[in-house]
């Protein structure tokens, strides 16, 4: 295969060119702002410049994701995989031979051939790691979600306004073409005035990974304890959150929630069952649930508008409109059995019947990447291969994508604050002090 | 485009139908003409159908519509010829509806074509919506396909408010097409067409607030329907919109200009 065919994001590449970014393109300019640094005519000037060196922190499943994706990036170099355990650490090892290795990641962060990190450790590293990492020089491209605690979100994002080096969340769905096309019809008003929001994740698996011997079980299965994890608002929500605030350009002023653990009684510590409402100021509510004890309802994301809704996820819409009688239907049976009659057509618009009667149409025509939500690790095509691209770019060229930092960082400190709310069972206003410059309340 | 076709021998009877263009649903269904003229015939419809919905959809970026209404503005623009044609038939129907129709929303006067037929628009402000006429020029560019093919008996819905006869029912002597109240399902009216197009706007429990006076740019809200039968589709569609928003004495002045019109407004 030739260089210039290969490439993980082509995709997205092509989808941007189409859309004439460059030449004119202003919507999509205002609803992907962060797309003007990883335009195909930007990467055409880097082509003949050095590749991005970069090394990844944390080197289990997510991280063995990215370096795949990561082989298939032209400008892009793994030069480096750091990891405290070491069969992760070996078999990614496996899948790039030539890469230095390091169990300490400050070590790493010492070394001067790299560019830029990856970090795909557990959450309550993510902080620690990108703030040493910045502070080091690196660039950062960092998994969702943004930090731990509100407070290191706050300290992050502080710490990023003050760099000149670029960061970047892994926040996919904002790369995902059938995401950035949905949010162009919303924006052109094919559904009409956005009146609410209904996400949801529903998975029927115990979130759990095999554990060679006990005293293993908090380091590989860390998503199930509050020291390490936020549980499914973190690890699930805050991409469901942070497209409900692409959708709005807002962000939600109040939160309140309840959630349990209903059935994975295992000694974790985080619920398996969540449902928390986020209320903007003008009114309009994102109703947010995720369980994992049943996956009938899969993964949604519905922006509910006046005249229709879009399923993000699914990547169609339905319009309000839509759900009529055929009159027509009517009249073609009259023409077979010798009927002359009149037929209800007439009428300024069409009458609703059944939700089952909503025909889906598709955001993007042809075929486009759905993702059923199922995996732990990630699927293909989903963003996060043009978003890890788009990092290995900015690594090159220096220059920071557009918002995606400011949308990490609200849908996390919404998540986190949406993990408040469900402990202390109380409503919570979004504090002051964590405001940041970007978007309204 | 997705479409789905039904043919049967004994009537010759052939239906087709387009799910979603122009924002509704495309039903066509003739009677006696032979499959093959029927399938081309539709074809052509559909192609049609597809080519305007691409340049007059506003909420496609790709469209050539979308494309000026990107630009804010624009000074002695060249447009394609059959997009020029729409315009001076919009400013046409503007001037004889006493600006109640309008593609400007109420910016008309900041619009305006050269001899040549170059496009220039002094507001940034000012988006054009095609979405009043659009149906109205493809039902009857239809319209001509049909009658062209030969059909003598042909029925077009498109999305209920666009109804094309053409002839008379395969078992009587026009097509008849009733009207239900949207608000609880009683039938308010029967029309009994034969080579006209009927035309229905107004306001449903579940949509309300679309037609925009141009001039106040306040949404009208009322519990109404116009309908509108005339010769022409094309008057048919300006005509039900305008005059969802008139007063009385305009109601009287545009119908004096529109003769052929028969009107009919439903106070529900």
């Amino acid at each position: 295969m030739k260089e210039e065919t290969q490439g993980v994001d082509l995709g997205l590449r092509k989808f941007i060119k189409e859309l004439g970014f460059i030449t004119g393109g202003t919507s999509l300019l205002a609803t992907a702002p962060w797309l003007s640094s990883c335009t195909p005519e930007k990467l055409e000037e880097i082509k003949s410049e050095k590749k991005a060196r970069v090394a990844v922190i944390g080197t289990g499943s997510r991280g063995q994701y990215h370096i795949h994706n990561l082989k298939n990036i032209p400008h892009a170099e793994l030069v480096a995989l750091c990891d405290i355990y070491q069969p992760n650490l070996e078999t990614a090892l496996a899948l790039c031979p030539g890469a230095k290795t390091y169990t300490d990641y400050r070590r790493l962060l010492e070394d001067k051939d790299i560019d830029g990190v990856i970090i795909t450790t557990p959450l309550h590293l993510h902080a620690p790691i990108t703030l040493d990492a910045l502070s080091a020089g690196k660039h950062v491209f960092c998994e969702k979600a943004m930090a731990r605690t509100i407070e290191e979100c706050r300290a992050v994002y502080d710490a990023y306004t003050k760099t000149d080096k670029v960061l970047y969340f892994c926040m996919q769905r904002m790369y995902d073409e059938k995401y950035i096309k949905a949010m162009q019809l919303i924006g052109a008003g094919l559904i009409g005035d956005i009146v609410g929001m209904r996400c949801h994740w529903f998975r029927n698996a115990d979130w759990r990974r095999p554990v060679p011997s006990p005293e293993l079980e908090r380091h590989i299965n860390w998503r199930l304890y509050k020291e390490y994890s936020g549980g499914l608002m973190t690890e699930l929500g805050t991409h469901q959150i942070e497209v409900c605030n692409w959708a709005t350009h807002m962000i939600p002023t109040t939160i309140c929630g309840q959630g349990g653990i209903v059935h994975w009684k295992d000694g974790r510590e985080v619920y398996d069952s969540v449902n928390v409402s986020y209320r903007y100021s003008d009114g309009r509510i994102i109703t947010y649930e995720s369980l994992i004890s049943n996956k009938f309802n899969g993964m949604e994301e519905q922006i509910l508008g006046s005249k229709g809704t879009i399923d993000l996820a699914k990547g169609v819409y339905y319009l309000e409109e839509d759900n009529m009688i055929s009159g027509m239907r009517q009249l073609l049976d009259q023409v077979k059995t010798g009927v002359f009659a009149a037929i209800p057509t007439a009428g300024p618009s069409w009458k609703p019947e059944l939700k089952s009667a909503y025909v889906p149409h598709p955001v993007v025509e042809g075929g486009f990447s759905v993702v059923g939500g199922e995996s732990m690790i990630g699927a293909a095509q989903d963003g996060s291969d043009a978003i890890l691209s788009a990092f290995c770019q900015s690594c090159i060229t220096g220059e920071k994508a557009k918002d995606v930092v400011e949308e990490a960082y609200y849908s996390t400190v919404l998540c986190l604050l949406g993990n408040t709310a469900m402990e202390e069972n109380r409503v919570i206003t979004f504090p002051e002090e964590y405001k940041i410059p970007y978007m309204k309340f | 485009m997705q479409t789905e076709t039904e043919y049967i021998r004994e009537q010759r009877l052939f239906h087709g139908m387009v799910p979603r263009v122009m924002g509704t649903k495309l039903e066509l269904m003739t009677v006696g003409t032979e499959e093959d003229v029927a399938r081309n015939t539709w074809n052509e419809i559909c192609a049609d159908a597809e080519r305007l919905d691409s340049m007059l959809n506003r909420f496609s970026p790709e469209s050539e519509i979308s494309k000026i209404n990107a630009m804010h503005g624009c000074d002695r623009l060249k447009i394609s010829s059959e997009l020029l044609d729409i315009l001076r038939l919009s400013i046409d129907y503007w001037y004889r509806t006493e600006g109640l129709f309008d593609i400007t929303r109420g910016r008309m006067t900041e619009l305006s074509l050269t001899d040549e037929g170059l496009l220039t628009i002094s507001s940034p402000e000012l988006t054009l919506d095609f979405g009043g006429i659009a149906k109205g020029y493809l039902q009857a560019r239809t319209e001509a396909k049909l009658r062209r093919s030969g059909a003598e008996c042909a029925f077009v819905d498109f999305g209920n408010s666009a109804i094309l006869a053409i002839g008379h029912h395969p078992f009587g002597d026009s097509w008849r097409v009733s009207l239900p109240n949207p608000y609880n399902g009683a039938i308010l009216d029967e029309f009994q067409i034969r080579d006209r197009a009927l035309s229905t706007s107004g306001n449903t429990p579940g949509y309300t607030g679309h037609i925009v006076h141009p001039l106040t740019g306040k949404a009208n809200v009322e519990r109404k329907i116009v309908s509108v039968t005339d010769r022409s589709a094309l008057d048919a569609e300006v005509l039900s919109t305008a005059l969802m928003i008139a007063d009385e004495g305009q109601r009287l002045r545009i119908g004096r200009s529109f003769p052929a019109a028969q009107i009919k407004t439903y106070h529900l």
